[in-house]
Formats: structure tokens, C-alpha cells, sequence
């Protein structure tokens, strides 16, 4: 098998949805004598493939990708660089960032909103609940399906520093020790659904059974879950808790746009 | 739709069948623009579009240099300054410049 390009392997790490870099000088003097001249494709784990034709540029794109790859929200951009000879040249870096995950607790009517848009905007969605009646494929079409009660979570349930967590069991106890898995993961956002004093009674005992979260833990929990717009329908509530998720994931705060200089983040 | 995701699938489709075509991406945006840098447009040989690089304002225009793209095998970059009267004439009211990359991929 011939050597993987540095953009054949671009294309591959992006459908296996892992984090990578693919830098491509940006030249139109002359037609590509294949895809590969003036390219470079950096994974997240460090592999490089390609070459830019010039060592000092190879090196700096490579700490360039490797910086962005380690950061929280990387942006694309084309950095102009001066050759020896005084020629310049731009290189447009492409990075690339996977989807986060979204972990739905809670099979419920209400909840088939929530992983249909969470399954449109192209979140990997994941819905959780034992009753296999309600927590099925049909109900939840795009979404992975764990049919599990709180013992299976440890070994069934997977969560990562870029999982969103939703928990929607209404169920007292259940949400109670949903919450005690979820809060001592590395989610950084757990949404629960109710009023602030449902929230506070399952908390208050839970540290009456001696589990007491740190104010780190606390801080990455949000109820009442989602953006304050009035919401009442299952579907209104569900666009209100993933623009929570989007804004959170983006680094804003919600809110209007009215008369805002900038609608991206600067 | 995860950016871009729609893209993605299409090119593994377009190198797989082999068919040719050229795909465009936004490498620079100064001011506003609803697409920023890194949106895509991948365009075949047949001229069928899969991405958005703008609200709707360049994707023919870019439609029609990649025929071009795609027939010499020369990549183009092109800038778009759409505070300009000409494009402002046209009614398509988006303001900023973006400046986009068309290269052929086969």
C-alpha cells in the first residue's frame, strides 16, 4: 500500500472525528502537481506528515498546530511567513475539533426534543435509562442508546473532559444519584432539570450520606438547566437547555446580541 | 450540523468515486461575515454544492471559478470585499471581506 498523503490522512483522522491539524501553503501560481505539494497534516498524537519545503517553516507549523491542538476553543487561521529569499508566503492552518459528546439521563417524553437537536446540530448523543420501553432507537433516532439503572453507569456510561451532561430522570432518587456519578466525572457542564429547591433537598441528602462536592464540582452544575427565555413546551425547554450547552461550549454567556459590537468572540 | 461534517463526507465520496472537483475554504474574514475562517464548499464536476462558506451571498460566484479550478488544476484565491457598491448593488447586504481559497481535489 502506497504511503498515506498528508491530506489522504487528514481526511481519514477527520472521519474518525480526531483532533488534527492540516496546514496548506496558499499558492496559485502554478497547478498543483498533486495534492500533496505544500501540505502538512499534524494529528493530535503527535504525528506529522507532509512538508512545507522549508525546514524552519515545517518546524514552526508544527509547534503552531501542536499549540492549537491544546487549546480550548482553537481558531483557523493563514499566517504569512518570510522565506530566506525575502519571498512571502501564507499558510492557512485548518484545525479541526471534534464534536463534544452529550449524555441525555432520562428517556422521558421531554427528552426526545433534546436529543433531536442535539442529534441536528451534530452533537454525539447519548440517552441513558433503564426502561428499554421508553429508551429506544425509535423514540431516539441518531442517538446512542444505554439501557442501564444507576449500578451500570460506572461500567456502561463513559464521560469525558468534553461530555455535556443533561439529567432529566424526573425521579427524585434517581436524579440523586445520577447526580453523585456525573458530578464526580470530568463533565464540564451538568444541567439539571426542576426548581432550585428540588436541587437543594437532593443535595442536602446526599451530604447526609456523607457525599459533599467541591465548589469546583458545584460550579459546573447548572439548575434551573438552560437560558432564561420564557420556555414552557418540552420543545421551547429543549432549545432553551442546548443554547445553554452552545454557549457554554463557545465561552459566552447568553444573553441578547442587541446592540453588540461583536457577535463572534475576539 | 457539526460544522463542516456534510463537507467532510462528500470529499471521502468524491475521492472514493473519483470524481473530480474543488474545494473551497475560507482562509481569511476581516470584519463580519457569517462564515468564519475554516467553513468549506466542495464543489464536483457536475457543479453540486455541499457546504455554505457564506450566508448565501459567494457560494455561486466561487461555484464558477471552481469550474475553472477544476479544468486547469490551478488553485485560486480570491477576495471578497463585500462593502463594495458593485455587491452592495447586487442586494446581497453582508457586509466584511472574506477571502477564500479554491483548490482542486481529485
Amino acid at each position: 500500500m502506497a504511503k498515506q498523503s498528508a491530506f489522504e490522512a487528514w481526511l481519514a483522522s477527520v472521519e474518525a472525528e480526531k483532533a488534527c491539524v492540516l496546514a496548506t501553503i496558499l499558492q496559485t501560481e502554478s497547478p498543483l502537481a498533486n495534492q500533496e505539494s505544500g501540505r502538512m497534516f499534524i494529528s493530535s498524537e503527535g504525528v506529522t506528515i507532509g512538508d512545507l519545503g522549508d525546514k524552519t517553516i515545517n518546524a514552526k507549523i508544527i509547534a503552531l498546530a501542536n499549540q492549537k491542538l491544546s487549546e480550548k476553543k482553537p481558531k483557523s487561521e493563514t499566517h504569512t511567513f518570510v522565506l530566506s529569499d525575502q519571498q512571502e508566503i501564507s499558510i492557512f492552518i485548518d484545525v479541526y475539533i471534534p464534536p463534544v459528546d452529550l449524555i441525555i439521563f432520562g428517556a422521558g417524553h421531554d427528552a426526545i426534543p433534546v436529543a433531536n437537536y442535539s442529534v441536528s446540530l451534530g452533537l454525539r448523543t447519548t440517552v441513558v435509562d433503564s426502561r428499554a420501553f421508553y429508551n429506544s432507537e425509535e423514540r431516539f433516532p441518531g442517538a446512542k442508546i444505554i439501557v442501564t439503572n444507576e449500578d451500570g453507569y460506572h461500567e456502561k456510561v463513559k464521560i469525558g473532559n468534553r461530555t455535556y451532561i443533561i439529567v432529566m430522570n424526573h425521579h427524585l432518587e434517581k436524579d440523586q444519584k445520577t447526580l453523585e456519578f456525573v458530578l464526580n466525572s470530568q463533565a464540564p457542564y451538568v444541567g439539571l432539570l426542576g426548581p432550585r429547591s428540588r436541587r437543594d433537598r437532593m443535595l442536602d441528602a446526599l451530604k447526609e450520606d456523607g457525599i459533599v462536592f467541591s465548589d469546583n464540582q458545584l460550579s459546573r452544575l447548572f439548575s434551573p438547566i438552560g437560558l432564561d427565555i420564557g420556555a414552557s413546551s418540552p420543545e421551547e425547554i429543549a432549545i432553551s437547555i442546548l443554547a445553554e450547552i452552545i454557549a457554554i461550549k463557545n465561552g459566552h454567556t447568553g444573553g441578547f446580541l442587541q446592540g453588540a459590537e461583536y457577535i463572534h468572540n475576539k | 450540523m457539526q460544522e463542516n461534517a456534510l463537507v467532510y463526507k462528500a470529499l471521502a465520496k468524491t475521492k472514493e468515486i473519483q470524481k473530480k472537483s474543488a474545494l473551497a475554504t475560507v482562509v481569511r474574514v476581516f470584519g463580519s461575515a457569517y462564515r468564519r475562517e475554516g467553513a468549506k464548499m466542495l464543489i464536483d464536476e457536475d457543479e453540486n454544492r455541499t457546504g455554505m462558506i457564506s450566508g448565501g451571498c459567494l457560494e455561486s460566484d466561487v461555484a464558477e471559478v471552481a469550474k475553472q479550478v477544476i479544468e486547469s488544476g490551478t488553485p485560486v484565491l480570491k477576495m471578497y470585499d463585500m462593502d463594495e457598491d458593485l455587491v452592495w448593488g447586487l442586494g446581497l447586504g453582508c457586509p466584511g471581506k472574506v477571502e477564500i481559497y479554491i483548490e482542486p481535489v481529485s
